[in-house]
């Protein structure tokens, strides 16, 4: 899951958020230490593995936030406004992340207001709740 | 084995405490610290455990130096027994002086006999009477005092021996001056172990109330916790961890200032005072030295205070997580 205000814990580094639902489980850190690297690379973070999260943009901050949501590896993620507190650019380089993450087998369901980023993407499913009723536009 | 153990603490120290207290390893990574390492209710914790930790330990360390006084005063007394001759009109004071000796050295049990001549009495009253009187005069007893053998000596036999003998005398094994150095200690005894209880009871209220403030201030922390998927059991427990760390920090501060101070106390009274006022203090608490075994015992109490502050905030935590629920 990921929020819009992103949940991380100022106290731990990058690093350690994306790493902590894997500690929460117990797991050995020399057995996801690479997983935790190369998946902090993939969404543009290698470089600030050891920055704490006061210190980045809200673009980064919820780069983090779904790195975190797909370190155990989810078949379904669910994003609630996970572009609301970013800029435009950003709000784009994010969608385009998890339609490379849908590309790479998992279900997201991406709850927003902004449709005209959604409509940047016509692939996408969307489902519009209006009036009391949900529309399904394929 | 110690990957496990080191995710507990930095130290072996800390491991063995932190399984006494019944934390167990979790967290998969040793630097991963879920709770804030400092804050300020931690610090502020930190200082009350560190005050309360202190008054605790002085409170047990002047209980003991009170216990060992009254066991050497009680062994010096015990050490001695005084035969009182009393001055009788017509009856000729050195002649009985001398025959209560006589009986007294050849009475078994008996070590040594010291007799006090009447410039030796005179000289023992001088303080509380004045130079200026005379003690020709007065009818002053004289004293006998006997050292007792290691085999001991029956000292209402002796009496009985002096009684047949037809002398005005009266033994005293100061056995009155025992019981009640007895009583009093085992009443300073009492009056400090409550001191005690109440200190250890205010500290654990100060405890809860700290880690209850501490909580508060962690929602968000829990929130996280339970959306990346840690159990009740797992977020209390790192909770545990974080308070363990602060109490033992405290508890260990504590009580290595309390044991400083009354080592630094004996050195001061030894060293700069030499008045009547030092030797009141040594009177009662005696010479302000504890002794190897004393010192483990109060180090001791202060990690069992450190263990108490771990026990006291899971309970508060468990709860706090149970009533979010």
């Amino acid at each position: 899951m990921v929020f819009q205000d992103f949940r991380l814990l100022d106290h731990l580094s990058i690093y350690q958020n994306v790493a902590l639902p894997l500690i929460v489980q117990g797991r050995d850190e020399r057995g996801f230490q690479a997983e935790v690297r190369e998946l902090l690379k993939w969404v543009g973070l290698g470089d600030k593995m050891t920055a704490l999260p006061p210190t980045l943009s809200g673009g980064e901050k919820q780069r983090v936030a779904i790195a975190r949501a797909l370190i155990v590896q989810p078949e379904l993620l669910l994003a609630d406004e996970p572009t609301g507190n970013v800029d435009p650019s950003m709000a784009r380089r994010l969608i385009r992340l998890f339609a490379e993450l849908h590309r790479s087998g998992t279900s997201v369901v991406i709850a927003t207001h902004d449709l005209s980023l959604m409509d940047q993407f016509e692939e996408a499913r969307r489902l519009v709740l209006g009036e009391g009723r949900l529309h399904i536009y394929d | 084995m110690i990957d496990s153990l080191k995710r507990l603490g930095r130290n072996p120290l800390e491991w063995t405490l932190a399984l006494m207290a019944g934390i167990r390893p979790a967290s998969a990574n040793a630097a991963v610290r879920v709770i804030p390492e400092s804050s300020i209710a931690g610090r502020a914790l930190v200082i009350v455990i560190a005050i309360m930790t202190f008054l605790a330990t002085m409170t047990a360390g002047c209980a003991i130096l009170v216990r060992q006084s009254a066991a050497q005063w009680g062994n010096q007394i015990a050490q001695e027994i005084t035969i009182q001759v009393k001055p009788v009109a017509g009856r000729n004071i050195e002649g009985d002086v001398n025959a209560a000796a006589d009986i007294a050295k050849s009475f078994p049990g008996v070590e040594n006999v010291r007799t006090f001549t009447r410039a030796d009495s005179s000289k023992m009253l001088e303080p509380w009477l004045g130079a200026s009187v005379g003690f020709d005069e007065l009818p002053i007893p004289r004293l006998i005092a006997i050292k007792p053998s290691s085999q001991g000596l029956k000292s209402d036999a002796l009496a009985q021996r002096l009684r047949e003998a037809s002398l005005p005398v009266l033994v005293d094994d100061h056995r009155l001056w025992r019981d009640r150095l007895a009583s009093m200690t085992n009443g300073l005894m009492v009056v400090a172990l409550l001191i005690l209880a109440l200190v250890i009871s205010a500290m654990v209220l100060a405890i809860a109330f700290a880690t209850r403030g501490a909580m508060a201030g962690t929602k968000d922390i829990i929130d996280v916790m339970h959306f990346v998927g840690a159990h009740d059991r797992y977020i209390s427990n790192e909770f545990q961890k974080h308070f363990f760390r602060l109490g033992l920090k405290g508890a260990l501060l504590g009580g290595a200032a309390a044991i400083v101070f009354i080592i630094l106390a004996g050195y001061v009274t030894r060293t700069w005072m030499s008045g009547p006022g030092a030797e009141q203090v040594e009177s009662l608490f005696g010479s302000f030295t504890l002794g190897w075994s004393n010192i483990a015992f109060l180090t001791l109490m202060s990690v069992m205070i450190a263990l108490l502050v771990g026990r006291v905030s899971r309970y508060i935590v468990y709860r706090h997580l149970q009533m979010l629920q």
